[in-house]
């Protein structure tokens, strides 16, 4: 008698470790997460299949991929996780997917994760891309040529250099006296990080 | 991930329902995803990034592995079906063991906790995909950076009591894991997988049903998990409802042609190239990353820094890890922290006197204590597994 009493509490204790209430039930309310998809032929028919069995971030997470990789992925979900797409949806979807999720899409997603040099490059590169093409003029933010068209905030924005991409713009196309740095002298991201740190290193 | 730094991140904090797109305002989707991961706090879990919601894949973010044990609520979260156990009853939950033996066990909870003798040791915990993002060329699947990984102390009763009271035959295979996720449509196959006979009677093989002393959390397995220390953690099964020994071997997706590698030393092929012969993935490779400081950050010249980080093998504890403060010029031996046992990952700390102003490389290298260490290459497979790259973190001094 004394032993069943003894196992009793020891049932109980174990037992309301689990739940809040005391009780033998534990539960948990997933949240619901919206993702917003691109706009274009064949959405409706894409989320209407794609998302019966999984949340659409799986598409906007992937990398840009080629059209036979988009096909290839649509075919996998038919034929080896089963999924119920007609002949006619699966060409609707890998045709969406292909145009809005690949290779020159402006709308696909890049993936989270990016190799850690290759990001950090971009971070930190800014300054010394800085050094390396325009401080020859720009010194500490000024410009020997015409020093009124300094890099500091006011003066640029007194020339209509706001953003980034206007700065971007200008090494692509300068105005008199400055040389011209095209995207095979200084691509893009590199441009962008120069651009980044002209605004964050002169204000 | 070694490469997203807090400070430059947008969080978006939920509640519960969030539109994390839709509200980027004028930013294009693609700047906002690459830029800015989404976080997102999941029931019983910490602020973690969001992957995906459905099935829930969240991943930690890097300052959490500062710390030796990784917080439960921060630990990553990595489900494969749509419709994930969000409920469970201890009153009616039971862990049924049988197939090729001489009995059939149902087993509670309480059985597990009181029938057999409880272990306890500290593991790594990392998914077969960590790390994929990095892969070059890029590869289709989840794309992790470096924080679907966690260090947890499991505890729980041995699979191989467990399998000695329900009596394996002798002619017995493998070993089958089933958990209560299941397929989203009817032909969708269910999340099985298996461990061949002498592993699955290893003396660390574990159904655990607990992680740093507390019952398991809802997402990371409730209300018991096969741990396979030393092995990746598809095979670590969550909220297991049944074992099933097998007279012969098991051929469901989820061991063929899933999460297969290419069955030579490295694991890999050329870059683009299809395997020729592949075999389950299983054990963990070398791996050593660098926690402090983040890549991208800026430190003092003239002021002592300490390096840190972590290190892991499969199962066989860490011999030595050495640091390179000048892209891999020259190379130091870090000092290693508290030995947690083989399963665990150990701190290491190297310290370090930036001299000059400008932008410095650091790296790190594990090697094990049976000799398996880091290519400094990007070595490749078509599913984007094993990620074990020497890391080079680029941080400013000025």
């Amino acid at each position: 008698m004394k032993k069943t009493a003894v196992f009793a509490i020891l049932l109980a204790v174990s037992v309301t470790a689990y739940a809040k209430d005391g009780g033998t039930v534990r539960s948990i309310a997933l949240p619901t997460v919206e993702t917003k998809m691109a706009d274009g032929e064949g959405k409706v028919v894409m989320a209407a299949n794609c998302s019966s069995c999984h949340s659409l971030d799986y598409i906007v997470m992937q990398p840009k991929l080629s059209p036979d990789q988009w096909t290839g992925t649509v075919n996998k979900m038919r034929k080896v996780f089963g999924a119920d797409i007609s002949d006619a949806d699966a060409a609707v979807i890998a045709s969406y997917l292909a145009s809005n999720y690949g290779p020159g899409s402006k709308t696909a997603a890049a993936a989270p994760g990016k190799d850690p040099a290759s990001k950090v490059a971009m971070n930190v590169s800014g300054e010394a891309s800085f050094k390396k093409y325009c401080a020859a003029c720009h010194a500490g933010g000024g410009n020997i040529i015409r020093p009124e068209k300094s890099l500091h905030r006011k003066d640029r924005e007194a020339n209509g250099v706001k953003a980034a991409a206007d700065i971007v713009r200008l090494l692509r196309n300068p105005g008199p006296g400055m040389p011209k740095f095209d995207a095979k002298s200084v691509p893009e991201e590199e441009a962008k990080a120069i651009a980044e740190y002209v605004i964050d290193a002169f204000k | 991930m070694a490469d997203h730094g807090l400070t430059r991140r947008g969080f978006i904090r939920t509640a519960g329902v969030v539109t994390a797109l839709a509200a980027t305002g004028n930013f294009p989707i693609d700047l906002f995803a690459a830029e800015k991961p989404r976080l997102i706090r999941y029931p019983e879990k910490t602020d973690l990034i969001l992957l995906t919601s459905r099935p829930p894949q969240l991943e930690t973010p890097q300052h959490f592995f500062k710390e030796l044990l990784t917080p439960n609520d921060a630990l990553f979260v990595r489900w494969h079906l749509g419709n994930i156990p969000t409920e469970v009853d201890l009153a009616t939950w039971r862990l049924t063991v049988g197939g090729n033996t001489d009995k059939k066990l149902e087993l509670s909870m309480d059985d597990l906790r009181t029938r057999f003798e409880k272990v306890e040791y500290t593991a790594v915990i990392q998914c077969s995909g960590n790390g994929r993002s990095f892969f070059d060329p890029r590869v289709p699947g989840g794309q992790w950076g470096n924080g679907a990984m966690g260090n947890t102390t499991w505890a729980g009763a041995r699979l191989k009591d467990i399998l000695a009271m329900a009596g394996v035959k002798p002619d017995s295979a493998e070993v089958a894991f089933n958990g209560l996720d299941a397929p989203p449509a009817p032909k969708v196959p269910d999340f099985v997988k298996t461990l061949p006979m002498d592993h699955a009677l290893d003396e660390d093989t574990m159904v655990a049903y607990e992680m740093n002393g507390k019952p398991l959390l809802m997402l990371n397995g409730f209300p018991a998990r096969l741990i396979v220390p030393g092995w990746f953690a598809t095979y670590w099964v969550k909220s297991l409802s049944e074992i099933t020994v097998l007279s012969t071997e098991f051929s469901g997706f989820w061991m063929k042609p899933a999460y297969r590698i290419p069955d030579n030393a490295c694991g890999c092929v050329a870059p683009g190239a299809k395997p020729a012969k592949t075999v389950p993935i299983n054990r963990m490779n070398t791996r050593s990353l660098i926690i402090s400081p983040e890549a991208g950050t800026a430190v003092r010249r003239n002021q002592p820094v300490e390096i840190m980080g972590i290190a892991f093998a499969g199962g066989y504890g860490i011999k030595d890890v050495i640091v390179s403060s000048d892209g891999g010029k020259n190379w130091g031996t870090a000092m290693l922290g508290k030995d947690l046992g083989k399963y665990s990952w150990i701190q290491w700390r190297y310290p370090w006197k930036p001299g000059k102003p400008g932008t410095y490389h650091l790296m790190a290298k594990a090697t094990n204590s049976i000799g398996e260490s880091q290519p400094f290459g990007r070595l490749w497979n078509p599913s984007g597994y094993m990620w074990n790259t020497v890391e080079k973190i680029e941080v400013a001094v000025r």
